[in-house]
């Protein structure tokens, strides 16, 4: 008897507990194609582009639906969106996100809420646009599919653009509080415009050619690491150097380029600082020679300086200002290139 | 009544010494060591390995164990199985089954770790069997499909945690992945009078740390520390990178099943060591009512996991009182066992 009740409670349970309670149909589910952030005013607008798949009798189509919501935070933006459209937000196949200038200061919000998503895949790229994010920009045909084909594109075949997904994007930010993105430009079509580096307070953006440049002396390399250590006393300056080497293989071209200085001493701040520029100049003129280029282009040199934390603070406030721009112009109207100054920014 | 092999051991002691860590020691140690975790893993299983030589006994000798004893026992358990069931409800919930309510997945396990726990340790040496050979393939298609994203220039920079903290990271690891191993050492084993499974348990526990650096290693070659940081279990997310062919892909749900492997057994176990220390608290209870104790202990588990607020000492402590508690105890039996030869 007490063997039938079991049995019997544990199939009740069975069927009570599995099955249908948290299932959600197809169509109640939002699949967001494309998301777009933008902020005015201090609130958060939220373009969320949904993907509706139909299937027809010969084929199968699918229409996009844009819903906009705003808010203190991403959470309220995103309620705002589920009133509208009664179906529960899947991030599972999002295949861009566009981002514009008023994002400059609120990366914290966008990494921390996009990273907590568990559905996200953070794969997909990221953009940045030259205007204001409008329902302009996602009204353009087919943009879900075009965007990310068009950046690949451009990366592989032609090397004039940087393909940063949102993870690389986010280990950017939470690594170095900026990030470096593709730009597009979208008035009657969709067109690549080079790169834009921002941090919380700096914006530097680079053309097509510059990109180019990025890509060769930035991609797929190991970053210079300059070590620096100050002497408080004697205020000399030890500098260890490493560079890695440097395969470079955008349009067939292959460049190793193996280089390595050992730890330097430098009575002050002001010999160091003329003698990176006169290193770096050296260093690129390598680069300028194995190139053999004749086209017009920037070269644009990350390095990342490790900071002794008994740095005194005038050392560590130049190494700030210095660590990420630092551009040489190169002109190659003539055969003969030649150096002009360089410019710290 | 069949014996265990040594091989099921070794099994057990694998899946066990991964259990914990998985659940919630790779998210304190990337916070604290950052790229050092590699280290911590290397320094905690040399120091785990001491711990298992000291407290695991060369010849498997029947003792008898104090009602005393046995209360304190059930005590530890009963408050340490609510954490572990709560945690792996919560890995289930957020990493697996988002739209499953927890309560429904931590009844559901415990209901089918009670199961299994009635049927005994035999059953379930046999279970470590069969899902050793899921694992070794879960693993491998893991491995395989992770590697194209790898990259060598995440795991820098090494060497930048103070030697201190890092010595106390290598205890937290050690403590996290012998405790679950030292279950072993307490449910009934019908085993040879006079065996040792010293050695098998050994090799189970470095074959496990060997998988948990390797985890370690995945999850920071993929990731980098910032993102690693930013998440729970990473290397549950570097799942969702597996793509074979451009096209094939999202196998993350079926893949993370073998974080689970051990999840489950150190449950069940869990659940035969209370199920032993009823017994021997409640000697003079008919088996009925030893079994109605069982069903309340289930209760407490799951209301525990669920509603009550979690024991004020945070695990890692309630585990290190387990740890030297049991270290004593091996003293003192050492003692004893030395004191009593001619």
């Amino acid at each position: 008897m007490k063997k039938w009740i079991f049995c019997l409670i544990t199939l009740l349970f069975v069927f009570l507990t599995t099955g249908c309670i948290s299932y959600t149909e197809l169509n109640e589910l939002g699949i967001v194609g494309a998301i777009g952030i933008h902020y005015e005013d201090k609130q958060v607008v939220l373009s969320l582009q949904f993907i509706d798949a139909k299937k027809e009798e010969n084929n199968s189509s699918y229409q996009t639906t844009l819903l906009v919501g705003t808010g203190n935070d991403m959470e309220s933006a995103i309620d705002m969106i589920y009133q509208q459209s009664s179906r529960s937000v899947y991030f599972s196949h999002v295949a861009f996100m566009v981002l514009d200038e008023s994002c400059q200061g609120h990366f914290q919000e966008i990494v921390s809420y996009f990273l907590k998503q568990e559905e996200l895949r953070s794969s997909f790229p990221v953009v940045f646009l030259n205007q204001e994010i409008t329902s302009e920009f996602f009204d353009l045909s087919d943009i879900t599919f075009r965007l990310p084909s068009l950046l690949t594109v451009n990366h592989e075949e032609h090397a004039t653009t940087l393909q940063v997904s949102f993870e690389d994007m986010a280990r950017q930010y939470l690594e170095e509080e900026s990030v470096l993105l593709p730009v597009f430009q979208a008035d009657s079509s969709l067109m690549i415009d080079g790169a834009i580096w921002i941090s919380n307070d700096t914006m530097i953006r680079f053309s097509k050619e510059e990109v180019m440049g990025i890509l060769f002396l930035q991609d797929d390399i190991e970053q210079m690491e300059l070590t620096i250590r100050e002497d408080t006393e004697t205020k000399k300056i030890r500098v260890l150097a490493e560079t890695t080497i440097l395969n470079i293989t955008p349009m067939h071209l292959d460049i190793e380029i193996h280089s390595q200085i050992r730890s330097v001493d430098f009575p002050d701040a002001t010999s160091f600082q003329k003698a990176y520029e006169d290193t770096v100049q050296s260093y690129i003129a390598k680069v300028l020679d194995q190139l053999n280029a004749d086209h017009d282009f920037l070269h644009f040199k990350t390095v990342l300086f490790r900071e002794d934390p008994k740095s005194s603070d005038d050392l560590i406030q130049w190494l700030n200002h210095f660590t990420y721009s630092f551009s040489f112009h190169t002109s190659f109207t003539s055969e003969n290139s030649s150096m002009m100054g360089g410019d710290l920014k | 009544m069949k014996l265990i092999a040594n091989r099921q051991v070794a099994l057990l002691s694998f899946f066990l010494s991964q259990s914990i860590v998985c659940l919630y020691g790779f998210s304190f140690l990337f916070q604290q060591s950052g790229c050092d975790t590699l280290l911590t893993i290397l320094g905690g299983t040399l120091l785990g390995i001491f711990f298992l030589i000291i407290l695991v006994p060369k010849k498997s000798i029947k003792q008898k164990q104090s009602r005393l004893m046995a209360l304190v026992l059930l005590l530890f358990f009963l408050f340490f199985g609510y954490d572990l069931l709560s945690q792996i409800a919560n890995y289930i919930h957020f990493q697996m089954m988002p739209r499953i309510s927890i309560l429904m997945i931590a009844f559901s396990f415990l209901l089918l770790g009670s199961v299994i726990s009635k049927k005994g340790i035999e059953q379930v040496a046999r279970m470590s069997e069969i899902l050793f050979f899921f694992f070794l393939f879960f693993f491998t298609i893991s491995l395989i499909g992770l590697g194209p994203h790898f990259h060598f220039s995440y795991l820098k920079p090494l060497f930048t945690t103070e030697p201190l903290p890092l010595l106390l990271n290598c205890f937290y690891y050690a403590v996290l992945s012998v405790v679950p191993v030292l279950l072993l050492l307490i449910v009934p084993f019908p085993t040879r009078e006079a065996t040792s499974h010293k050695r098998s348990i050994l090799w189970g526990y470095l074959g496990g740390s060997l998988i948990l650096l390797l985890l370690a290693i995945l999850s920071l070659g993929i990731l980098g520390i910032p993102l690693v940081q930013q998440y729970a279990y990473p290397f549950v997310i570097i799942l969702k990178k597996i793509m074979f062919f451009g096209t094939f892909g999202r196998f993350e749900l079926i893949l993370s099943l073998q974080f689970l492997f051990g999840m489950i057994l150190s449950m069940i176990l869990l659940l035969i060591a209370i199920r032993k220390q009823l017994r021997l608290v409640f000697s003079s209870f008919s088996f009925q009512k030893q079994e109605g104790l069982f069903v309340l202990s289930f209760l407490f588990l799951f209301l525990g996991a669920t509603y009550i607020p979690h024991f004020p000492l945070p695990t890692f402590v309630l585990l290190c009182i387990f740890l030297v508690g049991m270290l004593l105890r091996r003293l003192l039996l050492f003692g004893k066992e030395k004191s009593t030869q001619p």
